[in-house]
């Protein structure tokens, strides 16, 4: 029993509190991956576009907008169109491709348009992806 | 009197000879190092679109870390924090010299570019070239038996310090290409999950067969060893693989949920890293 002793040290406090801080992130990391898991649907790219802003630029205006994904699936390779319409009329067309819109988050980018968008009625939307 | 001045110059040029050699070895190591890196398209391109603030906050975190390496691991027999933090600076200048004459050598950096351009695309390889320049001066030098009772000497404090030393090299490695990201987005949460498992399982392999020197470790009970050295390292890991992706810019408009898949994907590379740092150290 006593030789046990001999090698066996006592192991200081900033060791344990390491340890057990250690411990507690590697099951929080493991509990969260659990949850998504667990509430993950595999439902495919839900993307909706909004715009943050227009501003006025050298090339004419610039609509700048998040592409927001409600699914459960990343979309790569997301075109995103925007339309200036008059009435019925179309008036203007830009297209763009995200490389990215992760499930759940958002992805921001940008459209250039010869017209002021303010003055004209603007629509934006996603055309298409392509899974990862 | 005369015969000790004698003796002193030769000793003196004995000892730059040496260092001259070292530097080289230092140079070599750094080249060996970093040229997975300084090949890598999406380095050259952070060194553009990577925030400068980010660039300064992981220089500053390294040069503390070469320090921590030349003490912890060190080749020439340091005893001085003042001789560490010199080798540290030798090696961080080797590692910046040697990438930037590596970048001008493959048409990476020419003339006419923007100065902060180049001073970024030259810094961010900067680190993992001084990491290889500081080890190449332990791996490929003689190991002194100095060296080996160090190595004897190395606490757990040290030990989780060195594993986040191979972990970072090994993350560094992976970090920057497209396909971190794109393994994220194909995996689902299940497989995150059987990753994050296999990332244990293969660590304690590693760490037990490797055997980490110091501490009785064998003495032991496994879940002693596998709390200890294999949880504490993973999570060592995972730290190392979230700091290198939020300087990478990887983590922009993620929640907390969302940064979890990047980290544990990342956290793999990183894990390995950590557990054979025994072997590169």
């Amino acid at each position: 029993m006593a030789e046990d002793h001999s090698t066996k040290r006592e192991v200081p406090l900033i060791e344990k509190l390491i340890a057990a801080t250690g411990l507690l992130l590697v099951t929080a990391v493991a509990g969260s991956l659990a949850y998504q898991a667990a509430t993950h649907d595999g439902s495919p790219p839900d993307i909706e576009v909004e715009v943050a802003g227009i501003e006025t630029v050298g090339a004419g205006y610039l609509v700048r907008f998040f592409a927001r994904n409600q699914g459960h699936t990343t979309g790569a390779q997301v075109r995103i169109e925007g339309e200036l319409r008059q009435g019925e009329k179309l008036l203007e067309q830009s297209i763009t491709t995200l490389t990215y819109v992760p499930d759940g988050g958002r992805q921001e980018g940008g459209l250039f348009f010869e017209r002021d968008p303010r003055g004209h009625h603007l629509r934006l939307r996603a055309t298409g992806y392509e899974k990862p | 009197m005369p015969l000790n001045i004698l003796q002193e110059e030769r000793l003196s040029s004995d000892s730059s000879r040496q260092y001259i050699k070292d530097t080289s070895r230092a140079g070599a190591g750094a080249l060996i190092f970093a040229f997975p890196l300084l090949m890598t398209m999406e380095m050259w391109e952070l060194g553009f679109y990577m925030e400068p603030v980010r660039l300064l906050i992981f220089l500053l975190v390294s040069l503390p870390m070469l320090v921590g390496l030349s003490h912890y691991s060190g080749f020439e027999d340091t005893f001085e924090w003042r001789e560490d933090v010199l080798d540290a600076l030798t090696a961080f200048a080797v590692g910046i010299a040697t990438s930037a004459a590596m970048l001008v050598l493959l048409a990476i950096i020419r003339g006419g570019m923007p100065w902060d351009e180049m001073v970024g695309k030259v810094a961010v390889q900067a680190v993992p070239a001084s990491i290889g320049a500081m080890l190449a001066r332990t791996q490929f030098g003689k190991h002194s038996e100095s060296d080996e009772r160090r190595k004897e000497r190395v606490g757990y404090i040290r030990t989780l310090f060195l594993m986040s030393v191979g972990s970072l090299y090994l993350a560094f490695n992976v970090a920057p290409t497209e396909e971190m990201i794109l393994i994220g987005y194909k995996m689902t949460p299940s497989y995150g999950l059987v990753l994050l498992a296999f990332s244990i399982v293969t660590m304690h392999a590693l760490v037990y067969t490797i055997g980490f020197h110091g501490e009785q470790e064998r003495e032991h009970s496994f879940l002693y060893t596998f709390h200890r050295f294999t949880i504490v390292g993973y999570a060592v890991a995972l730290l190392v693989s979230l700091f290198v992706l939020w300087m990478f810019g990887r983590l922009e408009d993620k929640s907390l949920l969302q940064t979890v898949m990047p980290t544990v994907v990342l956290g793999f590379p990183a894990a390995l890293g950590a557990a054979t740092t025994r072997l590169i150290l």
